[in-house]
């Protein structure tokens, strides 16, 4: 044992009192206490955050319901570039046919690809398209237009004024105010001329037997397609009808205001069917398509022609259209927009 | 729990003070140190009164939150390391003054095994479980403080072996 070690135990041994105060084991308690309480939380908190992130886990991972879709009405509407601003559409022979301001576009309604292009002469625009058995008529302003089924055009008629065409299988009808003229379908000759009830043609079609014209918007005259002669005039219940289409033995008219309206083509009588409105309708294999602006496109609604009942709820399809170009097929309706596209909507 | 706890430190709070005291040479950081102690020990008391030695376990506290805290400090001139004042209780001891004033100039370690071995009076081996070290270090750390305290407190260059 060294002197150093001797001094440190007799030193250390009588080292003083010191004073040790109570409040020591106090405040050790107290600051131990304050520590659980932070332990607790911050044990709480993790586990609310370890519960949160297990729940969002959960959801993240959990099958999510597939949607409830009402029908295939359509799953895509596609467009298909033709380049043509669609003002006004016909059916006939497998094609759709789209004209232009300036432009003739038939689309193959099988696999929606161009079959013909041609131009028209002159610079009449094109206001009216219809197809018969063997041809293609374009109705301009104080002229009419007839193509073969290859978009060749056969025969350009002057005739002045606005006119309105429509054509059954073998006879072409032009009409304009005041009278209505029949065509030879392959010789582009007048046949016959029938007058009218004064009043502007807003719209006109074919029925089997008959040609209907929707004048003032708020009339239709039947002419019998054999005699020629106006065989009942019929007013509607409002004066803003914009259209009409014939589907299922009866006449369907359409107004932007009072809806839809059935005209039975045996005894004429007129029945408001439905408050869908529009400006447009048109018909195909035994339904009834209407059409209306709505917003940055149109409203398309699609109706059974014997039930009136909706098929599907209404669809909005965005584009810039011309509110009076349409046309349905058997499996899909058509529509011409103005920026050169048209869009396929199938039949559910 | 409290009321054990509070009973076992009420029965050791001197000894552990004046632990503190020779580990820190400073009364007030001896108040500090013995509440870190304790309060660590309270917070973990179901688990050191089951091993039946609580006083133990604040004495290791103690030494490692002496040692823990010294790191932490930053580094002082000694002139300024405060000693203990004795005045009021020894005063006029010369060689008890130089002792406690040596052991200031010691590292905390050094010091720590200094207190523990001629103060506490505790076997190497019992020191090495304490600082969670060696029997080697604890001898090695203790001759090294001797050597620091020889120049220190022997009174001639000649040491005095007895």
């Amino acid at each position: 044992v060294t002197y150093v070690e001797q001094q440190l135990r007799s030193q250390l041994a009588d080292a003083p009192p010191i004073d040790a105060p109570p409040e020591l084991i106090d405040r050790a308690l107290t600051r131990a206490g304050h520590i659980r309480r932070r332990r607790r939380m911050v044990s709480s908190m993790a586990l609310v955050a370890v519960l949160v992130a297990g729940v969002s886990v959960v959801l993240r991972t959990a099958p999510r319901p597939t949607p409830v879709r009402v029908t295939d009405y359509p799953p895509r509407s596609p467009r298909y570039s033709v380049g043509v601003d669609g003002r006004a559409a016909a059916m006939g022979h497998g094609d759709m046919w789209v004209v232009g301001a300036h432009d003739l576009v038939s689309l193959s309604t099988v696999d929606s690809h161009v079959v013909s292009r041609v131009a028209l002469r002159g610079p009449e625009p094109a206001s009216s398209v219809a197809v018969s058995r063997h041809a293609v008529w374009v109705a301009r302003n104080g002229v009419v237009d007839m193509f073969d089924l290859d978009g060749v055009l056969q025969t350009q008629m002057f005739l002045g004024g606005s006119w309105r065409i429509a054509a059954g299988d073998d006879d072409v009808w032009l009409v304009t105010a005041g009278q209505a003229q029949r065509l030879h379908p392959k010789r582009f000759e007048i046949i016959d001329r029938v007058p009218l009830p004064a009043g502007v043609p807003d719209a006109t079609v074919v029925s089997p037997g008959a040609l209907w014209v929707l004048t003032d918007r708020s009339n239709v005259v039947r002419i019998d397609r054999d005699t020629h002669r106006v065989s009942a005039t019929l007013a509607l219940p409002a004066e803003d009808f914009a259209d009409i289409a014939w589907s299922s033995g009866a006449l369907w008219a359409v107004s932007p205001t009072a809806g839809l309206v059935r005209i039975d083509g045996s005894n004429f009588t007129v029945n408001s069917v439905s408050a869908v409105s529009g400006t447009k309708v048109t018909t195909g294999a035994g339904r009834v398509w209407v059409i209306r602006h709505d917003g940055d496109g149109v409203l398309v609604s699609l109706l059974d022609a014997t039930t009136f009942a909706p098929v599907t709820p209404a669809r909005h399809v965005a584009g810039t259209f011309s509110l009076y170009a349409l046309a349905a097929g058997d499996d899909a309706l058509w529509l011409p927009s103005l920026d050169g596209s048209v869009v396929r909507l199938p039949v559910p | 729990v409290d009321d054990a706890f509070r009973e076992f430190a009420e029965q050791r709070l001197d000894a552990l003070v004046r632990f503190g005291w020779a580990l820190t040479g400073n009364r007030d950081d001896a108040h500090d140190l013995v509440q870190t102690a304790l309060t660590r020990t309270a917070l973990a008391w179901p688990r050191v009164r089951r091993k039946d030695n609580p006083e133990a376990y604040v004495r290791r506290a103690m030494v490692r939150t002496h040692m823990n805290s010294w790191r932490r400090r930053p580094a002082l001139d000694i002139d300024l390391i405060e000693v203990i004042d004795l005045d009021d209780h020894a005063a006029g001891d010369a060689e008890r003054d130089a002792v406690w004033r040596a052991l200031q100039q010691l590292p905390p370690r050094q010091r720590a095994v200094v207190v523990l071995r001629y103060y506490e009076d505790l076997p190497e081996a019992d020191i090495a479980e304490l600082l969670g070290c060696s029997r080697g270090t604890v001898k090695s750390q203790c001759a090294k403080a001797l050597a620091k305290l020889r120049p220190l407190l022997a009174p001639d260059p000649e040491e005095v072996a007895l």
